[in-house]
């Protein structure tokens, strides 16, 4: 077989966080290539830098043959790659064929548009490849599923030699992914290869030949589809941690006799969150282990009042109470630590003291006014308690480190009187001894009695504070388990819904 | 099938409702006020149209780009200024008319640099344009109109062709070539996907900073050309001239269906808004309600227009 795309010992950093190390991936002419890790492993580095977005720090790209180097997506694209992003790239105002063709037109006469042109050529990929879709529909008007699909002929319009889809299939029904399957192996018989991630590894075996498999920045190998078993492959995603019990929990603050401080019962919101109930008890830490995607912060959203449930009952300290925004949540002694600090946690452009002081800002008045003494005394205790590297008070939250900065809007909550406080992804691109600290003020409020939910895609992390882990997939929540003797293999086989009997 | 007819039904009623608006609003007109339907004023009405009119097809390509230009009125004056500056001091009146128009265009360039590359908000960057467009202006004038009859610029302002006037052609082959450029080329389709989405534009390799450069040297091309029919048509370059023509070209735009957050709208439309605000100070001035409580009406509009807009947006996301 031919060869297409050949990737030599490709090293990324962003910064001083080294993301890929060492990588090597090639890649034959028709071939449907598996592209499996968990969160975190460096999947999404990897096509980004095929695609252009990202350059590598260190290694080599051949394509047929040819040494390349992207310096922007478009180039990628030139050379025939087509990458379909979670995210997608379409223009919401144009229509379907406009967004097919958008920037590279076909024109006819003078200046102007050969639509006739375009709208042959739109019918003979929907022919070819059975779409169903009208051409002249504004895309922001169709479902996600379709916008996908549109994403997917406009990536087969390009006619591109290697076409990578990044979970194509997490907004599409059963029918619809039936419908991308066939495409799929239509693509393969045309001699096109295909780069393939997801989560859902049936969808492995039904379409793919091989599978890469990587694992925290590093390629475990490339493995023949038929060699493989479910278990196998969440096996070679975990490495060798697969029989190590993690650093076990040595405290215990869960008060299970105690009303709950949060009950939810058969929570449901649309079709996202689905009849979810769990309890969370004073002082208990209750971890959340899920892949992205699996609805996991949307569960949490629901209790910090961002977004509203459709039904179901939501109790605190045994009394029903309903949620209907942020506000309200801090009233009832709920507090959040969110996923995504730069944006929702920190104003990155001020000064850390009023970054510390935001959520508890009446407690620090003097005579109706702000008293910039008590607020930096309180910011201060923050710097002690949890060492926050601060050249002063006042420098400004953008200048702090990734671990820094979380740790302010951990400080956030100091002395807040809270029942309960969630933390979604703490330690997502902060360095270990952050971590440490962070981990230590999980710690430091379930000692207060205060309950904790704790989301983390390391599931090293969940076992390492959890009393009891919950494990989420698709907006459900599939097990609840005790933490004793978990071992991380057993997380991912059922984040993955592996059965161990496969 | 129902479903889709029923789909079609909505679509093509938010697409018209401007249309039937317009039509409605005439009959009560010309029901309350019988000097309204008279061959004159439509005349009269479309000759006050046609100037805001050229002004508001160039506004189409800002707004569908996602973006706002106030210095519109300030252009359309300086060019009216620069060409009979130009005749009075003895240059022909071509040359000074095609000066005009490259000098605008300049501006318009200096408007689209700064935002497309300094990224300065347009509105921001165009409203420190209209500060130095009037400076410049007032040294050109030396405060004082600039009043000579040009017999070029007289028939450009006020005579007929086949009957029709000659600033109304010039707004009808402006919003013709406009509305071609929009929907048949290949630059009208990348204006409306820079304003639908930016980024996504940048990813399908289009280079969105050229094409903003561009859009914002249209508009000012096409203010500069208002601003000289202007000139013929009051015989006399004004320094005050201009004022207020960005507001009236931003609401006939949005009347027109454009959306504000770019990438929707239609140069054909914009004429609709552009009638729809003259036949509102035609009627009200016939019917004698008093200027200032026009100015009320119009920025109440420009508050409705836009408003149905960005909230049936948000209801929608």
């Amino acid at each position: 077989m031919e060869n297409i795309l050949e990737m030599i010992e490709i090293n990324k950093s962003f910064g001083p966080t080294k993301v890929l190390e060492g990588i090597n991936f090639s890649l034959n002419k028709g071939e449907v290539r598996a592209l499996l890790g968990a969160n975190g492993a460096g999947k999404s580095t990897l096509i980004k830098i095929v695609g252009g977005v990202h350059t590598q720090t260190k290694g080599d790209m051949y394509l047929k043959g040819e040494k390349v180097s992207f310096k922007n997506a478009h180039e990628s694209k030139l050379k025939g790659i087509s990458i379909i992003y979670q995210e997608l790239s379409l223009i919401p105002t144009l229509n379907v064929i406009d967004n097919i063709f958008l920037g590279r037109e076909i024109i006819g006469k003078g200046p102007f548009l050969d639509k006739k042109a375009m709208k042959m050529e739109y019918k003979k990929i929907c022919k070819e490849f059975e779409f169903d879709i009208e051409p002249d529909c504004i895309v922001s008007k169709l479902s996600l599923a379709k916008q996908q699909m549109v994403e997917i002929m406009k990536a087969i319009s390009y006619n591109a030699d290697i076409i990578i889809m990044d979970e194509p299939t997490t907004s599409l029904t059963n029918n619809e992914k039936e419908g991308l399957f066939k495409i799929v192996k239509k693509l393969k018989a045309l001699n096109k290869s295909i780069i393939y991630i997801s989560h859902i590894l049936e969808e492995i075996f039904l379409i793919c030949d091989r599978a890469s498999i990587m694992r925290n920045g590093i390629m475990v190998g490339c493995y023949d589809v038929k060699d493989l078993t479910k278990l196998k492959i969440t096996e070679l995603m975990t490495g060798d941690l697969k029989n190590r019990v993690t650093e076990k929990k040595d405290y215990s603050f869960a008060d299970y006799k105690t009303t709950p401080v949060l009950e939810l019962r058969n929570v449901s919101r649309g079709n996202v969150v689905k009849d979810v109930s769990f309890k969370v008890h004073k002082g208990e830490v209750v971890g959340i282990a899920g892949l992205v995607g699996s609805k996991r912060t949307e569960i949490i959203n629901m209790i910090y009042g961002v977004d509203k449930k459709d039904s179901g009952k939501m109790l605190m300290n045994g009394k029903e109470i309903s949620i209907k925004s942020p506000k309200q949540a801090i009233a009832n002694r709920i507090g959040f630590i969110p996923e995504d600090r730069k944006n929702l946690g920190l104003i990155l452009g001020q000064e850390m003291y009023k970054n510390a002081t935001a959520i508890q800002i009446d407690k620090f008045k003097t005579n109706g006014f702000l008293d910039k003494k008590k607020e930096k005394e309180f910011a201060n205790l923050g710097v002690e308690k949890l060492g926050i590297k601060v050249s002063s008070l006042s420098q400004k939250t953008k200048e702090l480190s990734g671990g820094n900065q979380q740790k302010v809007v951990v400080s956030k909550w100091l002395g807040q009187d809270m029942d309960l406080i969630i933390y979604d992804e703490p330690t997502k691109g902060i360095d270990i001894s952050a971590k440490e600290d962070i981990f230590h003020t999980v710690e430091e409020f379930s000692r207060q009695g205060i309950g904790v939910i704790f989301i983390s895609s390391d599931l090293e992390e969940v076992i390492r504070v959890s009393d009891s882990i919950i494990i989420v997939r698709d907006g459900k929540i599939i097990e609840q388990i005790e933490n004793k003797e978990v071992k991380i293999q057993d997380i991912m086989n059922m984040i993955f819904n592996v059965t161990t009997g496969e | 099938m129902e479903n889709v007819k029923n789909k079609m039904k909505r679509i093509s009623f938010r697409e018209y409702g401007v249309v039937l608006g317009f039509i409605a609003l005439c009959i009560i007109i010309s029901i309350a006020t019988p000097a309204f339907a008279t061959q004159k004023n439509i005349f009269n009405l479309l000759r006050q149209s046609a100037i805001i009119g050229i002004i508001s097809a160039g506004m189409t390509f800002v707004i569908i780009s996602g973006n706002f230009d106030i210095s519109v009125g300030g252009i359309a004056a300086f060019s009216g200024a620069i060409t009979m500056k130009l005749i009075t001091s003895g240059v022909n009146v071509f040359w000074a008319m095609l000066a005009a128009l490259l000098i605008c265009g300049v501006v318009g360039s200096i408007n689209g640099f700064a935002i497309a590359k300094v990224k300065i908000p347009s509105l921001i960057a165009t409203m420190a344009m209209v500060g130095i467009l009037k400076g410049a202006m007032l040294m050109l004038t030396g405060g004082y109109p600039i009043t000579k009859t040009i017999p070029f610029l007289d028939v450009l302002g006020n005579e007929y062709f086949a009957g029709i006037p000659i600033p109304v052609l010039i707004f009808a082959v402006t919003v013709i070539i406009a509305n071609l450029v929009l929907t048949k080329t290949r630059f009208g389709r990348h204006v409306f996907s820079v304003g639908g989405n930016e980024e996504a534009s940048k990813l399908n390799g289009i280079n969105v900073d050229a094409y903003k450069i561009k859009v914002f040297i249209i508009n000012a091309m096409l203010a500069a050309l208002a601003g000289i029919v202007l000139v013929g048509r009051m015989g006399t370059a004004s320094p005050a001239a201009g004022d207020g023509y960005d507001m009236d070209a931003i609401a006939s735009v949005v009347i027109g269906g454009t959306s504000v957050a770019g990438g929707k709208g239609s140069a054909l439309k914009t004429v609709i808004g552009v009638l729809m605000m003259s036949v509102i100070s035609n009627s009200f001035n016939l019917l004698g309600v008093h200027i200032y409580f026009q100015y009320i009406f119009k920025g109440l509009i420009i508050l409705v227009a836009v408003g149905m807009d960005s909230y049936s947006k948000k209801n929608l996301a």
